[in-house]
């Protein structure tokens, strides 16, 4: 059963089109969300949070509608976000900051809300620092408070943007787990440019470019569309779309092989770069006829 | 990051009442630990100690009020200004919670019951003090108004209204400005603009100095040569019952100022704010016929 179903999505900022009649539904389980800069990705997660009213088209959010005030209150009742980037209010250590979100979450039982402040806090792993103002703490652990707020009261839908951004990579393996645990039962969405955490996480991957859906499938089927496109050789290939020197002091090629070329299995981010790179290619040709 | 995903039993409440209780205590722990607040009362408690240690009040009963108003009002406008706007930088967390923004307005508005309440504890010390040690005129047969044989009401009523409820008006303007006015720098401009307000018709001709942000109910003649008062007496044409009761409904009218920013419930909000402003206004003319 889909839990969110987007209907020809669309978002503007004045003349800018973030979003262009994207089609999309969600099911429980952790889907990937694409996408170069600019793509409106953050667009369409606000939209999801609630933050943010689409101009056209139709969402569905958990089965209520977000556009009136009761189908939003219970769409926020049931959300855990996020955001691309925030702020805290000063003096605020980070158990009081989860607190204070867990108040505006509704948690009004002092006692069985401070245990489930307690337990997000130590589900990133920040008991240690939980009596520290956050002014105090590094960005990952602040990425991290963020983090353990969204994680309160194990919401059925949880919209994450860029969530393993300023995380090392022991606390991103953490995190991995504790998404992957949540998405046994919630449906969750990651926004993210780190396309390994998208291949170890999703069983899903959307691909936004341009305010629309360029690829909707399987991670497994979005490497398939790389395959015999990704070569190894000892120089670097003009006509690669993109090529870069390994480690091993060979050329990694991205695009279309040479008869000769030593293919190679692809990666998620082979296929990314193929996805969005062809697109390009193609608006291109499109504005020259 | 621990994994313990244990469940913890959530009960969301049907209305918002206990949330907002519940956001209203924080809010009211944040002004009573703001640093400004503390200074002002750390500053107002200077002559209060002073007065139980040469066993004397000042026969100036308005050197009072004018610290109520000034280091709990002023202050806490400011300090109230801040808490609203601090949750600014989280705005996008803050807004797909199921608490909205005008419960947050209410929140902060209820807190400002904190600088109210310590303005009336020193209103009430004040009055204790006064019944200790009566103030006295010079020479002493000079009428001192409040302390004398003076209507226990006007001089309650007077006490209130310059005291507790300048307290309370303060910081309620400040959510206000923050609400309606959230840029850097507006705080700034309400306080000059709320000392202007004060300031420019305190000096008026009774009943006019009514309109001033900080009416002062009492006229104090002072000795010209060593300073103590001679003399002090209410204000002649305004009755103070009646001018607590308009500056009583100013501040109701400073809530629904607020609450407006936002959307919601706005029938009732604006019955309720036109009949704060017939009340201030009946309450006006009453003070001044």
């Amino acid at each position: 059963m889909n839990t969110v179903t987007l209907n020809g999505l669309g978002k503007s900022y004045g003349r800018t089109a973030a979003l262009c009649g994207v089609d999309l539904a969600l099911a429980p389980g952790i889907t990937g969300l694409l996408g170069p800069n600019g793509a409106g990705k953050t667009t369409m997660l606000r939209v999801l949070a609630t933050a943010l009213a689409a101009d056209t088209g139709s969402v569905r959010i958990l089965g209520e509608d977000p556009t009136t005030t009761e189908g939003r209150v219970a769409v926020r009742r049931r959300l855990g976000y996020v955001p691309q980037e925030t702020g805290f209010p000063r003096g605020f250590t980070a158990f009081a900051f989860v607190d204070y979100l867990a108040i505006l979450k509704q948690w009004t039982d002092l006692p069985t809300r401070h245990q489930e402040v307690r337990r997000v806090i130590d589900l990133v792993g920040l008991t240690d620092v939980a009596p520290k103002r956050v002014s105090s703490l590094s960005g990952g652990q602040r990425r991290r408070v963020v983090l353990a707020q969204a994680m309160l009261g194990h919401p059925d839908l949880l919209i994450l943007d860029e969530p393993t951004a300023g995380l090392d990579p022991a606390q991103r393996g953490r995190l991995r787990d504790v998404l992957g645990r949540a998405g046994e039962t919630s449906t969750v969405v990651i926004s993210t440019h780190q396309t390994e955490d998208v291949a170890a996480l999703c069983e899903r991957v959307v691909v936004l470019d341009g305010g629309r859906v360029l690829f909707d499938g399987t991670v497994t089927d979005m490497v398939g569309q790389a395959a015999g496109r990704v070569w190894m050789a000892a120089e670097r290939d003009p006509v690669a779309q993109h090529a870069w020197r390994t480690g091993s002091g060979r050329f990694r090629h991205v695009g279309d092989p040479p008869r000769s070329a030593e293919i190679i299995e692809p990666a998620l981010e082979d296929a990314y770069l193929l996805l969005v790179g062809d697109a390009a290619r193609d608006t291109e040709l499109e504005a020259a006829s | 990051m621990s994994a313990t995903l244990s469940a913890t039993p959530q009960a969301l409440p049907a209305n918002g009442m206990p949330a907002l209780r519940a956001l209203a205590r924080v809010e009211a722990k944040r002004f009573a630990r703001h640093p400004l607040f503390l200074l002002g009362v750390a500053i107002m408690l200077i002559p209060m100690v002073a007065a139980v240690w040469r066993h004397e009040v000042d026969a100036n009963p308005m050197v009072g009020t004018l610290f109520i108003a000034f280091l709990i009002g002023v202050f806490g406008f400011i300090v109230a200004h801040r808490l609203t706007t601090s949750t600014r930088r989280t705005r996008d967390l803050v807004t797909t919670t199921p608490v909205d923004r005008q419960q947050r307005t209410l929140a902060l508005c209820l807190a400002c019951l904190v600088p109210a309440t310590a303005g009336l504890v020193v209103a009430v010390f004040m009055l204790v003090t006064a019944a200790i040690w009566t103030p006295v005129g010079d020479p002493a047969s000079a009428h001192v108004a409040w302390f004398r044989d003076d209507s226990a009401i006007d001089v309650l009523a007077t006490l209130v209204a310059m005291g507790p409820v300048a307290a309370l008006g303060g910081p309620l303007l400040g959510v206000t400005v923050a609400r309606w006015a959230p840029f850097r720098g507006s705080a700034l401009i309400g306080v000059v603009t709320l000392v202007f307000l004060t300031a420019l018709p305190s000096e008026s001709p009774s009943p006019w100095r009514l309109l001033s942000a900080w009416p002062i109910l009492v006229d104090e003649h002072v000795n010209s040569e060593n300073g103590p008062v001679v003399r002090s007496n209410f204000v002649p044409d305004v009755t103070p019952v009646w001018a607590l009761g308009y500056l009583l409904c100013l501040c109701g009218l400073a809530v629904v100022a607020a609450l407006l920013r936002d959307p919601g419930h706005r029938r009732p909000l604006l019955a309720t704010g036109l009949a704060l402003l017939a009340g201030a206004v009946g309450c006006f003319l009453i003070a001044v016929s």
